[in-house]
């Protein structure tokens, strides 16, 4: 269980819940026993159905029972027409869609809506674009939510054959604009980039880039402390994804860019993000001009031991890289 | 329930309470005391509701204006006032603000509303646009990180500064540290100082976020007032405050009337409080009833001497003027900080609403204007700021408007989008010559006291006054003061709006509710409208929970 | 100041579990028995009371939950699943009872999960669920029963690096985002497979050393709350790429025995709230491979004792 406030509660209380309780157990073990019973009998009528869902209802992680629901699902789609199918599968996603709102980390909600997506003689992609596009709304963070949108975007793709890959990048876009503190979304940038230029290779990839350095750049001088916007950054300047740049090329890039994090370092002198990118593109631009690093460095890395000393063997030994 | 009781005589009535206005403040004591059990009496020599703080119709409007000019009997806190109605308006289809206010989405008075479930009387709308008044135009203000980091006209260090500050002040009554020595300073040298922040960025925080009228206005003050634009933004959505439909305070003070009845208390318009017996404790009303109070009286007419006088004034525009108003919305803030109207000392609000806040009928707005400046000089500073907004709305909704821009006086930025100075753009903007003139449906200007003491009853009195509205554009210190009169009738505030309502809330039905709305606003998203997914307030509004 | 390590606490904690016979989640938890047996035997095994469960109900638990295609469920009557075979292998090595079921058709169940194309793997055979901590719960499962060479360990290892992001972590599948639970997994299964080579160890130390926030507790990803699951998965992350004193672990120690319940025993995610099996396994393996308390030494590849890793069949 996560963040679950713990209680101390009296012995009267306990044995109140112990008493509520008790009635909950009988009813459920006797739920339990029916659906398990049905299923010994192959049972796959809608009866059957209808005792899966009250189970699921209360506990969408009993796995076995999604299992069960599926078998009799796909019973009683063999004597259906496609409508029906159809209309029997849309019941279901309206079922599943609130059991999301209620559990919108449960892996086994998630599985059951992809088979029923599969099993579906004419899937909407379009409604489950923006069934998770509300849900990203709700929770911008939930890897399952952004998971199951790269499959909705997939079979959304094979079914139309056109790509997706600008419409997902702008979607980053508009996520990263209502708030940068996002990781997700960064992430999907940094695979959604490589493909948009691969895609329409008409994109002026230094122009990309110089972009996307303009954007982030915005980020790390609105808010330092943040991790994946510098993260992004150092992708962005340092990867060959995007575009492969000479060995001076790069340097400039390089210079560039601690340039940039110079003045804000002297704005906000104990930013340890600031520090420590410098370190790397400094040791960077060291280590293509094939000369040693700057004395800067050791002091940069000085500093970080003094502000962030939870970290402190890790810039000892970056230290003796150098 | 409470109801007043017929005695044996017959011509004598009896209450607990007996309160004389039905202003904003009083109104909120009335509810307060009747959930409590007490027998109130609630009075109002208007035939409408919230005293100073409602909002009326034009022939109401008129029986105002007389009324406030006639210095004998105006016991109310307006004076001097000048109207001009145009011919052919329909006086029903116009609801005026007489001291318009705006709610913050996090503030006392809000959670108050809920806890009393008067918000369920009202209408509420979203109020996300603030504009600055700033070389000829208006600039919106940036309010939220995402405001500053998507800025295209602030310089990196700038965003900077901002944020750092930002981040300071949501938290700032623990950092004592930074502001302590500065604490009755002008807030401006604070920010200036301890900041590095620029002149244009603390003439936007103090005046449209903090919406305060001078950055001369203590830091201590000040902060509290900043943050309370900032931590106001995504309570709902991406706005800070709200507005009621049909004028705020009115039909706030309306609501909590409402909520008063149902728990018992007795409600008279159109009546008049004639006199007061200390000894008998009879109030004597204009109708020749006697009520004997047995605890207090409260009245908000009469009595209240005003420390400071500030102007209003109030246009009503043949313009829907929805240029300046978010997707959405139907309000809008501006203001003109000090000395961007040829001198003044100290700012000029303007809150514009649309006709989507019921004020007004479709293509039409009002603009109500309002500064700390009195007399005169208030009224000139008003005038000029007038006439800015009718260049302004005029320059923007016109369709033929064309300028020069030489090619050299556009930078691109690295994203390639193109920036014009703006000071070449407010030239331009100033000797633009519009070719239509604006129409004014209806112009109002007055004088209104504001009182800065806090209530107090006199010594063995069993009268207390409440005090008038404030000069806040926001509802500053309403519960408090609330909370200050019902102690001083019940002795605490233990109790105050402590209320079972004795109803259902379950919330499998709430859950299944949200889920419903959710699966229709999707199927309804026809279009694969990714980018501008925009939840619905109309939704939240009804069930304002928090 | 944190308190000590309640050792006597959670070993009773750990036995007390399957008598709360009244509570509604012990029924509504079913579906978590193997694994719970899995996280409080290993507990008490890093504690020095391998014997607190009974070693015989806990073999003839696991051979009950045994499907006639060789996979495991999480308890009688519910259906195979890759993790919980997983769970009961583990169970049963432990107790050193792998003669207990039949290697061969354990192997063939979770081979047959394996897509000969990718080299992902499914966590069951109904359905198509791939993960990357499918792949590792299959190539730990058959290291332990000395069957890997049944499985295809380059395409997996392939597919692994497939999911390698910019950061340097791993996420579930390729495209996905780096996320501690997920970079263990993909790490202990290159461990496995001989395969560290093909990790950015620099990089990916550094992330994961950025986990450790001020109160000393680790996080999953970037601007995450702290819990002490990732204690572990960070960790043992760290502990495979040799960076284990990367991060603080006096202060991470103290956000663990902070997480303790004083009064029934077992920890928490964080401090002050509800205990349970899962934490308290996980913040004790932590606190083992940060070398404190007195407690066994457990292997950051397996989660499981070191004591009895010598038993592997290479």
């Amino acid at each position: 269980m996560h963040s679950v406030k713990r209680e101390r509660t009296s012995a009267k209380v306990r044995e109140e819940k112990r008493r509520r309780e008790a009635v909950k157990i009988v009813e459920y073990k006797a739920l339990v026993d029916k659906v398990l019973t049905s299923r010994k009998n192959h049972d796959y009528t809608p009866g059957a159905l209808a005792l899966t869902t009250t189970l699921l209802k209360q506990n969408p992680e009993y796995y076995t029972v999604w299992n069960y629901r599926r078998e009799i699902l796909s019973s009683i789609f063999q004597t259906q027409t496609a409508d029906t199918i159809q209309s029997q599968i849309d019941n279901e996603l309206q079922f599943l869609f609130a059991r999301l709102i209620e559990f919108p980390k449960c892996y086994w909600i998630w599985n059951h809506r992809k088979w029923c997506l599969q099993s579906s003689p004419s899937p909407s992609w379009k409604f489950e674009l923006a069934l998770v596009t509300k849900m990203l709304d709700r929770d911008a963070r939930n890897f399952h939510g952004w998971h199951y949108r790269r499959y909705v975007v997939q079979c959304t793709e094979k079914a139309t054959g056109k790509s997706m890959v600008r419409h997902e990048f702008d979607y980053t876009t508009t996520k990263i604009n209502a708030n940068f503190s996002n990781f997700s979304a960064w992430h999907n940038r940094t695979k959604l980039i490589p493909r948009l230029l691969t895609e329409e290779p008409e994109i002026d990839a230094r122009k990309l880039l110089g972009n996307e350095i303009y954007l982030i750049t915005q980020a790390i001088y609105t808010d330092p402390d943040d991790q994946s916007v510098w993260l992004y950054h150092r992708w962005l300047v340092t990867s060959d994804d995007i575009v492969k740049l000479s060995s001076d090329e790069r340097k400039d890039l390089l210079e560039k860019e601690i340039k940039s994090i110079q003045e804000l370092l002297e704005v906000e002198p104990d930013s340890k993000w600031c520090l420590q990118s410098l370190v790397v593109y400094k040791g960077l631009v060291a280590t293509l001009a094939g000369e040693r690093v700057e004395s800067s460095v050791h002091g940069y890395l000085d500093k970080l031991q003094e502000i962030d000393p939870m970290r402190k063997k890790r810039y000892e030994d970056w230290k003796t890289q150098f | 329930m409470a109801t007043t009781t017929t005695s044996a005589a017959g011509s004598t009535e009896t209450c607990d309470v007996l309160i004389y206005g039905t202003g904003l403040v009083e109104s909120i004591v009335a509810a307060a005391l009747a959930w409590q059990g007490t027998n109130v009496l609630h009075i109002d020599s208007n035939p409408y509701y919230g005293g100073s703080w409602a909002a009326l119709n034009l022939d109401e409007l008129k029986a105002w204006t007389d009324r406030v000019n006639e210095a004998a009997s105006n016991n109310t806190p307006f004076s001097d006032a000048y109207l001009y109605i145009s011919r052919n308006l329909d006086p029903r289809k116009y609801a005026i603000d007489l001291s318009p206010h705006i709610l913050f989405t996090r503030s006392d008075l809000l959670n108050l509303l809920i806890k009393s479930r008067v918000s369920r009387y009202l209408e509420f709308k979203p109020l996300g646009s603030f504009h600055t008044f700033e070389q000829d135009s208006f600039e919106k203000v940036p309010g939220t990180k995402e405001d500053i980091f998507t800025s295209q006209t602030l310089t990196l260090l700038t965003k900077r500064s901002l944020m750092r500050f930002m981040k300071f002040v949501l938290d700032w009554e623990q950092n004592t540290t930074v502001w302590q020595e500065y604490k009755d300073e002008p807030i401006s040298k604070f920010l200036e100082e301890r900041f590095a922040l620029d002149a244009p960025q603390i003439v936007e925080l103090v005046h449209s976020i903090g919406l305060l009228p001078t950055p001369k206005a203590p830091t201590e003050l000040a902060l509290g007032a900043i943050k309370r634009y900032l931590t106001s933004m995504q309570v709902y959505g991406n706005f800070p405050a709200m507005y009621s439909m049909y004028g705020t305070g009115g039909e706030l003070a309306q609501g909590f009337c409402r909520s008063a009845a149902v728990a018992g208390a007795v409600y008279r318009l159109g009546t008049k409080l004639i006199g007061f017996d200390e000894t008998t404790s009879d109030a004597e009303l204009d109708s020749g009833e006697k009520i004997k109070v047995t605890e207090k009286i409260i009245s908000s007419e009469g009595v209240v001497a005003g420390d400071e006088e500030i102007t209003r004034m109030v246009a009503v525009v043949e313009k829907d003027c929805k240029e300046w108003f978010a997707e959405g919305e139907s309000a809008a803030v501006v203001v003109f900080p000090v000395d961007t109207l040829d001198g003044n000392r100290f700012a000029v609000q303007v809150l514009v609403m649309g006709s989507g806040s019921g004020q007004c009928p479709s293509g039409q707005a009002i603009w109500y204007l309002s500064t700390q400046e009195s007399g005169e000089q208030g009224r000139k500073y008003l005038y000029v700021a007038l006439e800015k907004l009718e260049e302004t709305i005029l320059r923007e909704s016109t369709e033929n408007f064309e300028f020069d821009v030489n090619e050299e006086e556009i930078s691109y930025l690295p994203n390639g989008l193109p920036v014009i100075s703006s000071v070449r753009l407010g030239e331009s903007l100033r000797n633009f010559t519009p070719k239509e003139s604006l129409k004014y449906l209806l112009k109002l200007t007055y004088s209104q006291k504001v009182t800065v003491r806090p209530i107090e009853p006199t010594a063995d009195s069993k009268v207390i006054c409440t005090i008038a509205p404030s000069i806040d554009l926001a509802f500053e210190g309403i519960v408090d003061q609330a909370k200050g009169l019902y102690e001083l009738v019940t002795g605490t505030t233990d109790d105050f709006f402590e209320v079972d309502f004795e109803d259902e809330d379950d919330d499998a039905t709430a859950t299944a509710a949200a889920a419903d709305t959710d699966i229709r606003d999707i199927a309804e998203d026809k279009e694969d409208d990714v980018m501008g997914h925009h939840s619905d307030f109309e939704e939240v509004a009804g069930e304002m929970t928090i | 100041m944190a308190p000590e390590f309640m050792r006597e606490k959670h070993i009773a904690y750990i036995q007390s579990l399957d008598s709360k016979q009244d509570e509604l989640e012990y029924w509504l938890s079913e579906h978590l028995r193997m694994s719970g047996i899995y996280w409080g035997l290993t507990a008490l095994n890093l504690m020095g009371a391998r014997d607190a469960l009974p070693r015989e109900k806990t073999i003839e638990y696991v051979k009950s939950c045994q499907h006639p295609n060789g996979g495991f469920g999480a308890h009688p009557g519910h259906d195979p699943h890759l993790l919980y075979t997983l769970y009961a292998i583990q169970i049963l090595f432990i107790q050193d009872a792998l003669d207990a079921v039949d290697a061969d058709i354990v192997a063939k169940y979770v081979t047959s999960l394996q897509d000969p194309e990718t080299g992902t793997v499914r966590g069951d055979v109904t359905g198509d669920e791939v993960d990357t901590r499918f792949v590792y719960a299959a190539m730990q499962c058959l290291s332990i029963l000395g069957k890997l060479d049944q499985f295809d360990v380059a395409k997996a290892v392939e597919y692994i690096d497939q999911c390698k992001n910019y950061d340097g972590g791993y996420g579930l599948v390729p495209g996905a985002e780096s996320h501690a639970g997920q970079i263990f997994t993909c790490l202990a299964a290159l461990a496995i497979a001989n395969r560290l080579d093909l990790v950015d160890k620099d990089l990916l130390s550094w992330w994961l050393c950025e986990r450790q926030l001020p109160s000393g507790g680790l996080n999953g990803r970037p601007e995450k709350l702290p819990d002490v699951c990732y204690s572990w998965w960070v960790l043992s992350s760290l502990a495979i790429l040799g960076r284990l004193d990367w991060i603080d672990r006096q202060k991470l120690r103290e956000f663990i025995l902070d997480a303790q319940d004083d009064e029934q025993g077992g920890i928490a995610d964080r401090k002050g709230d509800m205990v349970d099996v899962f934490h308290t396994h996980f913040g004790i393996a932590a606190l083992s491979l940060l070398g404190f308390e007195n407690l066994e030494p457990v292997n950051p590849v397996y989660c499981l004792p070191e004591r009895i890793m010598g038993r592997l069949k290479m």
